[in-house]
This record gives C-alpha cells, sequence and structure tokens, in this order.
C-alpha cells in the first residue's frame, strides 16, 4: 500500500493487487512514472483501500490466497462502478472466468506472463475509459427510454432459439432470428438492434470477428453469448476483442434469460444515449491471425453505423 | 371209561353212572381229600358224558345233509368265475402285446437317433481340431485387443493426470516468469536511458581533457550530463535496478526448481527397478500438486529414515500424486494431510491421512475397481486408484484403506526392499505398456 507520486499533476491512479510482492515491485517500476501506483498484497486490503481512495483502474491477479481476483473485483465493482477493472490470470478455469464476466464485467484478461507493452496500452486503454466515463457518472443517470424497445437479434445455427427465446421474454420484446452472419448483418441493416445475442460459432466459423468489429463500429451494441460450447480461450477472446456484455451456458434458464436480456437493454440505452460511456468498452485489435468477417462482410457493417445513428 | 368216546351210542353210559355211584358209595366216610377228589372224578366223568351227547347230535345232524348237490353247484359257482378270469387274462395279454409292440417302435426311433448321432458326431469330430483351432485364434485377438485397450486407457489416465500437473505447474511457473520478463524489459530499457547519461558525461570529459574546447562548450556539456543525470536519479535507479535483478534472479531459480521437481517426478531418466528413497518420490509428488494444496492444505510429513527400495521411481511416484490429488479432493476448504513414513522389517510402510469428507462402506468396498468414481462425470476417469491398486501389486506391496465418513480417510501401502525377479504381474504390465508404445 504504497503511494509512489507526489506530482501535482492529477496523475490517474492504478491499484495493482497481486500476493507476489515482487510482480507489485515490478509494477512500480514500470507504472510509477505515468500513475499514481497503490499496491495491496491481496484482496481484504485492496478492498479497505477502495474505501478511501478513488481509484481509476484495479489490475488483479486471479489466484491469491483467501480471495481470488474475480472475487475481490466483484466487491470492488460495487465499492467503485467506475474503477476499470483488468484481471491477471496465468491459469484459470471456465467458470471463473464465466463468473468474472458476468459478475465483475471486466475490461480485459491479460495472460501471465505479460509483455510489458501490452500491458501498459491496455492500462492505459483503462485509463483512457475512465476518463472520459467519470464525467458520465457525475452528469447522472440516463433519462428513462422513450417509444419501444430496440430488437433483440439472435444469431445461432438452432433455428429453433430465436423463438425459444421469443417465449421466455414474452411479448415486451422484438427477437428476430439469423442463422449465417450475412443473415444478421442484413437484418440489422433493415431493423433497429440493441441486443446481440449469439453462439460462439455459427456454420462452423467464429463470430468474434463479426462480434469485435460490430462492438468497434457500433459501440452502444451490446453483445451476449449463447453457448454450448464454452471454453476457456474463446471467452477471454470474446471479451477482449468483442467486450461480450454477458456469456451464458446452455440449456437456457428462463429466469437468467430474461434478467440478461433486460440488463442488455438497459446497457445498451446508457451506452446509446452517453457516448463517452463507449470508451470503457473498447476491443483490443485481434491478432493478425485471427478470422475476420469477410471485406465486405465489414463495409457493410461499417454501413450500418449511418442506420443505427438515426434511431438512437 | 376208555371206550365211551369211539362208540357212537354209548352203551356203557349206565354202567359208568353205576361206577361213579360205587366209587361215591365206597368214599362215603373216608377222610376230606379223598372225598373231594372222587367228587372232582364225577364231576369230570359226567361232562365228558354231556359232551359225548352233543357230538353224537352234531354227528348225526351233519350225516343227514345233502352233500352231491352242494359239491355241483359250489363247482358250477367256480366254473364261472374261472371263466370270467380267464377272459381278463386274456384282455391284458392283448394289452400286453401293444404295449410290447408300442417299445419296441420307440426302441427302434432311439436306435435311429443314436446311429445318426454317432454319425454326426463322427463327423463334428472330424471338424473340431480345426474349430478349436479357430476358437483359440478368435479368442487370442480378443485378448490381445483387450490388452491393447487397457493399456491405453492406463495410458489416458496417465495423460490425464499428467496434463492436470502441467497446467498446475505452467501456472506455478507463470508468476516468477512473468515479473523476471517484465524486470529484464524494464531493466533493458532503463540501460537506454544510463546509456545516454554515460554518452553525455563522457562527451564532456572528451572535450575537457581536448585542448581547443572552448570554456563554454564544456559548460554546455556538463550542463547537459547534469540534467541527464538529475532526471534519471542515477544512483537511486542503480540501485532499483539491481533490486529488480536479484529479483529477477529469485524469479529464475523458483522456475529451475519447479522445472527440476517435474524432472525428479517423471523420472524418465531412471530404469524400472532402480533403488529408490520413497521419501524423495513423496516430496517429488508434493511439489507437483502444490497448487492444488497452497494456502488450503496443510501437509504434515513425518518421515522415518527409509532404506532405499528396489521399484519403479515413476510408479510409485505417480501413485502418490494420485493419493495426495484425491486426499486433497475429499478436503473442502481448508484441511490437513499427514504423510507417515517408517521402515520395517520386510520393507516401508507408507500411510496418507486425510481430514476430508471420508466414504461409506459401500463406496470403500469398490474404491479400487476400474470406472469407479464418485466424482461427476468428466472429473475423473475412475481409474486412478485402481492403477494405483496395479502399481503397489506389480510391486508386490499391500494397499489398505480406512475410512470413517465425514471424518477423513487412510491409505496404508507396505512395500517390499526388493523385487523378485520373476514377477508375473509386472511383466504383464510390461507387455501392455510395450503395446501401447509399439
Amino acid at each position: 500500500m504504497t503511494e509512489t507520486s507526489d506530482v501535482a499533476a492529477p496523475k490517474a491512479r492504478v491499484l495493482f493487487v497481486d500476493d507476489e510482492p515482487r510482480v507489485l515491485t515490478t509494477m512500480r517500476m514500470l507504472f510509477r512514472a505515468n500513475y499514481q501506483v497503490f499496491t495491496a498484497e491481496g484482496g481484504p486490503q485492496a478492498l479497505e483501500l477502495l474505501k478511501t481512495q478513488p481509484i481509476d483502474v484495479i489490475v488483479s491477479d486471479q489466484r491469491m490466497p483467501g480471495m481470488t481476483g474475480i472475487e475481490m473485483l466483484r466487491v470492488a465493482r460495487e465499492l467503485n462502478p467506475n474503477a476499470m477493472r483488468i484481471l491477471l490470470t496465468g491459469y484459470s478455469d471456465l467458470s471463473a472466468i464465466i463468473g468474472s464476466i458476468n459478475e465483475g464485467e471486466i475490461f480485459r484478461f491479460v495472460s501471465k506472463p505479460w509483455a510489458n507493452e501490452e500491458l501498459t496500452t491496455t492500462v492505459a486503454r483503462a485509463v483512457a475509459a475512465a476518463r472520459a466515463s467519470e464525467a458520465a457518472a457525475a452528469a447522472g443517470d440516463a433519462p428513462a427510454p422513450v417509444g419501444p424497445p430496440p430488437g433483440v437479434l439472435v444469431l445461432d445455427d438452432d433455428p429453433t432459439v430465436p423463438s425459444k427465446i421469443q417465449d421466455i421474454l414474452g411479448g415486451d420484446f422484438r427477437v428476430v432470428g439469423a442463422t449465417t452472419m450475412d443473415e444478421a448483418v442484413g437484418l440489422m441493416e433493415r431493423e433497429r438492434i440493441g441486443v446481440v445475442i449469439s453462439e460462439t460459432r455459427v456454420q462452423s466459423s467464429p463470430v468474434i470477428g463479426l462480434i469485435g468489429t460490430l462492438k468497434q463500429h457500433h459501440p452502444e451494441l451490446v453483445s451476449v453469448i449463447l453457448t454450448d460450447r464454452a471454453d476457456a480461450g474463446t471467452a477471454i477472446e470474446l471479451i477482449n476483442q468483442g467486450q461480450i456484455y454477458r456469456f451464458i451456458t446452455k440449456p437456457i434458464h428462463d429466469s437468467q434469460c430474461k434478467i440478461t436480456v433486460s440488463s442488455a437493454l438497459r446497457h445498451h440505452h446508457r451506452l446509446a444515449q452517453s457516448p463517452e460511456l463507449h470508451q470503457r468498452y473498447e476491443v483490443a485489435a485481434p491478432p493478425p491471425t485471427a478470422s475476420a468477417p469477410a471485406g465486405k462482410l465489414m463495409d457493410r457493417i461499417r454501413g450500418l453505423r449511418t442506420v443505427v445513428k438515426r434511431w438512437v | 371209561m376208555t371206550t365211551f368216546g369211539v362208540v357212537q351210542t354209548p352203551l356203557n353210559e349206565a354202567s359208568i353212572r353205576q361206577l361213579l355211584d360205587d366209587i361215591a358209595a365206597a368214599v362215603d366216610g373216608q377222610p376230606e381229600p379223598v372225598l373231594a377228589a372222587a367228587q372232582r372224578l364225577r364231576t369230570a366223568a359226567s361232562n365228558v358224558i354231556a359232551d359225548k351227547k352233543e357230538l353224537v347230535e352234531r354227528v348225526s345232524e351233519f350225516l343227514s345233509k345233502p352233500t352231491a348237490e352242494l359239491l355241483q353247484a359250489t363247482e358250477a359257482s367256480y366254473m364261472a368265475w374261472h371263466g370270467t378270469q380267464v377272459a381278463v387274462a386274456n384282455q391284458y395279454r392283448q394289452w400286453l402285446v401293444a404295449y410290447a409292440a408300442i417299445l419296441l417302435l420307440i426302441l427302434a426311433l432311439v436306435g435311429i437317433r443314436l446311429v445318426r448321432s454317432f454319425r454326426e458326431l463322427d463327423e463334428a469330430n472330424d471338424h473340431l481340431e480345426e474349430q478349436v483351432e479357430e476358437r483359440t485364434h478368435d479368442l487370442s485377438d480378443a485378448l490381445k485387443e483387450l490388452k491393447a485397450s487397457q493399456a491405453q486407457l492406463i495410458q489416458s489416465e496417465k495423460m490425464a493426470s499428467l496434463g492436470q500437473m502441467v497446467a498446475g505447474v505452467a501456472h506455478e511457473i507463470n508468476t516468477p516468469l512473468g515479473y523476471a520478463r517484465s524486470n529484464a524489459e524494464i531493466v533493458r530499457t532503463s540501460l537506454g536511458d544510463l546509456r545516454a547519461l554515460v554518452d553525455a558525461q563522457s562527451r564532456a570529459l572528451d572535450l575537457m581533457t581536448h585542448e581547443e574546447t572552448d570554456v563554454e562548450q564544456v559548460a554546455d556539456a556538463l550542463a547537459t550530463a547534469q540534467g541527464i543525470g538529475e532526471s534519471l536519479n542515477a544512483t537511486e535507479l542503480t540501485g532499483e535496478l539491481d533490486a529488480l535483478l536479484g529479483d529477477t534472479e529469485h524469479g529464475l531459480k523458483q522456475i529451475a526448481e519447479l522445472v527440476g521437481s517435474l524432472k525428479d517426478f517423471s523420472r524418465v531418466d531412471r530404469s524400472r527397478s532402480d533403488l529408490f528413497d520413497v521419501n524423495d518420490g513423496i516430496d517429488a509428488s508434493l511439489k507437483i500438486c502444490q497448487n492444488q494444496l497452497k494456502h488450503r492444505v496443510e501437509v504434515v510429513r513425518t518421515y522415518g529414515k527409509l532404506p532405499q527400495i528396489e521399484c519403479s521411481p515413476s510408479q510409485l511416484n505417480q501413485v502418490f500424486l494420485n493419493l495426495i490429488n484425491n486426499a486433497a479432493q475429499a478436503i473442502d476448504g481448508e484441511g490437513k494431510i499427514h504423510i507417515h513414513t517408517t521402515p520395517t522389517p520386510s520393507g516401508v510402510s507408507i500411510r496418507f491421512l486425510d481430514n476430508g469428507c471420508g466414504m461409506s462402506e459401500e463406496v470403500r468396498a469398490r474404491i479400487f475397481e476400474p470406472f469407479f468414481t464418485t466424482k461427476p462425470v468428466g472429473k475423473g476417469t475412475g481409474l486412478g486408484l485402481s492403477i494405483v491398486y496395479r502399481i503397489i501389486e506389480d510391486h508386490g506391496g499391500t494397499i489398505e484403506v480406512r475410512s470413517t465418513p465425514g471424518k477423513g480417510s487412510e491409505f496404508n501401502i507396505e512395500l517390499p526392499l526388493k523385487q523378485h525377479s520373476n514377477n508375473p504381474a509386472r511383466e504383464s504390465t510390461r507387455d501392455a505398456t510395450q503395446a501401447v508404445t509399439a
């Protein structure tokens, strides 16, 4: 718990949490030039610090004795919702990752061993997002949405999924279904869509490229992954490159699905009202090897902007 | 008196009566016993006379009956009875004949069948040799397949536990690797800054030692060098870099230890029957599953001074890892594992005790069965303990388990000092392993 900066200019405040003190030493050396660095050797200590200090970004290790990183970030989110959360993981099991997506709303997963450049870039992005959204948070809650809520697009190989979701959600929501990415983009061109519920793969190609491009060009769109092929690597990619809002697994549970979709729609409304928040959900560039949708599809996704803008 | 009986009509009755009267008269006045005897004689004689009278009456009655007619009637009735009996006998005879005929027929049929069976048997006998050969071939094929799949199962269980272990160790390595790598990058970047300082200082020095240099130029160069030095705070920085390099060294040492423990554990460089200290094996296994235990399970080791035993170290390590992992999994939350080793006259004794959830008697009884598992589908192959059992058996040792639900479990292993040179079970495992590698 050390303060390593006394420069007059308000430097961003970054908190590092790790049970290995040597990692904290490294972090202090790496970040002290640009940020006010705080460190904590465990979850409880970090939470104590959060109660007294307005922290902008939290970078936490996942595996720590007593309290895991995800558990700490979940509480941290309640204590300080504005702080951006980054999880440092060496080896994590799937349930921990899904838990952190859904309950901790993580900005990025950074894997151990990290590269300094990657970590500093990620922290810089998180700081920018925290700063930008501070103003939005200060401005208060967005006004209640007016008019009919935007539609929910379901992208799944199984054509029965959209109707199942429509049944669960009831008449208050409009659900449209697509079984290919082409069809999905076509639907988005014609309809006002706020939330995309998607499998991780459709027609045996991963949707990560589509989700990432959508988020990049239409940050107000909220994506939820509904899958029966949950694996940790995909989930991490979907957060880092797609900023998915929730990750839920099949079979579909009625109440969970309903709560997730209504919360996703509220989130969409918030994003549409306050563009300052978009930075909080900025996506990382996919690695060059990642499969991106074909160029033509990307152009169409970019073209969507005008359509969406008009409705918002 | 003696002639009385044979005469039909006794004529001497009167004389007998006279005689009796005479006797009575003669004895009158005689003493009492004579009187009594005379009286008895009189009574007996009168009885005989009376009986004779009745007999005579009966004989005359019998002789007066018509005997011939009666005889004829009896003969006729006998003849009639005889006739019916003969008829019945004849009927039976017919039935007997019919029965005999049927029996003969059946006998003939059985005979035919028997002959046919004998013929078939002869034919079958001719083919038997071929068939036996064929079946034996099928059976040995099936056995081979079974052996191969069993070996494959053992191998896949080994791979599964190895994978779990590697993932755990990878995590252990990632933390020191993370800061070591990051520190190296920081030191490199800082070296660039320090090089700029050194360059500026040496330039100033060069200028100072040069004869035709302007004082102003020297002052400029000195000021630059000083500026860089101040912004860098070189003394502090070098101290920090030194500390970072110290951390890096520590991290690398930790990594080296972890890799070393992996090597100790796998023991691929050791032969199958090596002299081995079991305590070392337990320590190597504990290091491997450290990440499962860390911060949660306390391990209390009570090691005795053990003789080295002849065994396959990698197989025994697999046993220890499996038992430690099971114990750790049985503990929900925090708990303790005790490991005791003691030398015995015939070898070593190893006990693993945990204060985990324990198991019921039904579970305990089946725990070494292949594919028996209490873990959810996909979490355990159900082969771990069956392989443990096999390995211990192959080593000529014994393994026992005691457990109390809710209290914990205890595994007790006894291992001999030496292996029998021709242990058939051991051979079978070797075959199986070879089948996989082939």
